[in-house]
């Protein structure tokens, strides 16, 4: 997941160079995106408003790592806003929810039980994902989606050595979240 | 060692990538350390198992990367040619509302003045997973998805949904517009709200989702309804046969575009004229769903009086006549346009300005727009224009002596003028200079 800069991009021209990065980053911010979304339609959606605001945008003079940092963070961020609201994030992930479920219900045979489970723990990982604070839920995503702690911490605006404490909290405050029922209360207890 | 911090210990969990190894060594020795670490380690392997189960399950292959950079330039130039038509406040004759008062403009009225027909994506089944959107068989290139909020719009009828978010536009920024609590109602609409002058707003891209969120949750949830709409004329503009039968159907004169002031590379004629007529639209609001939209948003002791219910916000929409010339290659390069002013106002039991202080205590609106917006003086008679900041920039000038603003895309290529003048709003936009289309302007008399 390392950027790599490739110095053919970098020379090209400005149209060739913007084709360059998109094409090179469109599914690692496709991922993201689908991941806190959990709509292909929408995820797309994000990473091309993404990819409109980087036409035109100084930072395409810039080295390839730090266009891919800028990219994930507007990336996030655009992402954020459409979960922005409580309740509407919370609206959102159950239409995410049920629309899942409808699809395979319309096709019952082609659909088995384990297609509902998932969609039903998807629903569930995003809500509890939707409830942390916004940096400790970018932490988070980037870390399980492969992104180094450098890449990370660019993307956040942050010094490499914070990037352990806010995966730290923000795994707690997940595993919370996430296990809303837990029947062990005190298992985080051992955690500062 | 003394005990390394909770970010080493995590860190050291993905070492080398993440902290020094020494301080998992350290945790081996130390009871204390071991168990936070444990923990730790606990923590991130359900984090990572539960966050596997949100990916999606393959990443786009080649050709749906190729699929939705097509896309993407397909919107990247409908984008241009709305800043451009958007930014002349003239030439989006499906929602002149929208565009006459949200001048390249929030996201309901950009998204109705853009697509005045249902994005083949809107109502779509969501994709299952592994299949990424382009994926289709043949790699045919999809219109680009819409947004949340313009889905929500697309429910609508395309002309209902084009109308609605105009005038759902038109009470948010003619109700922001207003100043506090203190002024009396109009005894006619028409002496509530009437645009003779314009004031930027800017918003940057938060704000910009957060007002088209509340816009199209207005529609959505039917705190607003505009059945009528459907059968108000809002459409297609018409294609007149010369300036006088275009005037004709206007109601004012239109006026000759000085083939010397064209730039170069532009038809020294106009390609077509195109006229919208002057109509009014109505949008009545519901004080029960309002009171449910307002208690869903965190406002549970939200109260309206009764005789807000059923009130119909009126909107005057002026008739609009654009001239387009054409460019080199045939297609539209210059528009030239002219309308009449806008009329805002209410019939019923709540004044505009009541409206106004519904509009202005929603949930969800910027704070920083709402008090911007409180903080015109004369707002009976100012339009305001929402800017997205990403997408537009802008600037203050005067044509022939008339406050007037002059707007320009990020690249640099689209500029727009837009002014008013003697109780019209002329606008002249294209893929031209700033100077050029200052000198076309300035030819209008």
């Amino acid at each position: 997941m390392r950027a790599v800069r490739d110095e053919a991009t970098t020379r090209a021209g400005p149209g060739e160079r913007f084709a360059a990065v998109f094409r090179e980053r469109y599914g690692e911010l496709y991922g993201l995106g689908y991941r806190l979304l959990g709509d292909h339609g929408e995820a797309e959606d994000v990473v091309q408003e993404t990819f409109l605001r980087l036409d035109g945008h100084a930072v395409l003079d810039r080295p390839d790592e730090e266009v891919a940092a800028w990219l994930r963070r507007v990336c996030l961020n655009t992402a954020y806003n459409r979960l922005r609201g409580q309740r509407r994030a919370s609206a959102r992930l159950d239409r995410a929810g049920r629309a899942e479920r409808v699809d395979d219900e319309a096709d019952p045979a082609a659909t088995p039980l384990l297609e509902v489970l998932r969609a039903e723990q998807q629903r569930a990982v995003r809500q509890a994902l939707a409830s942390l604070p916004e940096r400790q839920r970018a932490a988070l995503l980037l870390r399980h989606a492969g992104f180094s702690y450098a890449e990370i911490a660019a993307t956040l605006d942050l010094a490499v050595g914070s990037v352990g404490v806010l995966l730290a909290r923000g795994e707690r405050a997940f595993r919370d979240a996430y296990l809303d029922d837990d029947p062990d209360p005190g298992a985080n207890d051992a955690l500062p | 060692m003394p005990c390394p911090d909770l970010g080493a210990l995590r860190a050291s969990l993905d070492a080398p990538d993440g902290a020094p190894a020494d301080a998992r060594d350290h945790a081996r020795a130390c009871p204390s350390c071991s168990d936070t670490l444990a923990e730790l380690q606990r923590n991130a392997e359900l984090a990572a198992l539960a966050v596997a189960l949100t990916a999606p399950s393959a990443p786009p292959a080649p050709a749906q990367v190729e699929a939705a950079l097509a896309r993407f330039e397909q919107r990247r130039a409908r984008r241009a040619a709305t800043a451009a038509t958007a930014a002349t406040a003239l030439a989006t004759p499906a929602t002149p509302a929208a565009t006459a008062l949200a001048t390249a403009a929030t996201p309901a009225a950009t998204a109705a003045a853009a697509q005045p027909a249902p994005s083949p994506s809107v109502g779509r089944a969501p994709g299952r997973e592994g299949s990424p959107p382009g994926d289709s068989a043949g790699g045919a290139v999809h219109t680009p998805p819409v947004p949340l909020a313009r889905r929500r719009l697309a429910r609508l009828g395309a002309r209902t949904r084009a109308a609605a978010a105009a005038m759902v536009a038109a009470l948010v920024l003619a109700g922001l517009v207003a100043t506090p609590a203190g002024r009396a109602a109009a005894g006619s609409f028409l002496a509530q709200f009437r645009s003779q002058r314009f004031q930027v707003l800017s918003l940057d891209p938060n704000q910009t989702s957060q007002v088209g969120d509340v816009l199209a949750e207005l529609v959505d949830t039917g705190v607003f309804s505009g059945r009528a709409f459907q059968d108000s004329g809002f459409g297609e503009p018409q294609v007149a046969a010369d300036r006088a039968e275009a005037a004709r159907r206007a109601g004012f004169p239109v006026p000759v575009v000085d083939p010397a002031a064209l730039p170069r590379g532009i038809e020294r004629a106009p390609q077509r004229i195109l006229v919208s007529p002057a109509r009014e639209a109505r949008l009545t609001f519901d004080r029960d769903r309002a009171l449910d939209y307002l208690r869903a948003h965190g406002r549970p002791d939200a109260q309206l009086p009764e005789r807000y219910d059923g009130t119909q916000l009126v909107v005057q929409v002026p008739a609009v006549v654009v001239q387009q010339f054409a460019g080199r290659d045939g297609g539209p390069a210059l528009l030239v346009g002219k309308a009449g002013t806008l009329g805002l106002g209410t019939e019923g039991g709540a004044s505009l300005e009541e409206l106004r202080e519904v509009v202005l205590d929603l949930p969800g609106l910027p704070a920083e727009t709402v008090a911007e917006l409180r903080a015109i003086g004369d707002w009976r008679n100012t339009l305001p224009l929402p800017v997205p900041t990403d997408e537009v920039r802008w600037n203050p000038t005067t044509i022939e002596g008339a406050e007037a603003i002059d707007f320009a895309d990020p690249t640099g290529r689209l500029h727009a003028l837009l002014w008013q003048r003697n109780d019209h709003i002329w606008g002249v936009a294209g893929v031209v200079s700033s100077d050029e289309a200052r000198h076309v302007a300035n030819s209008l008399g």
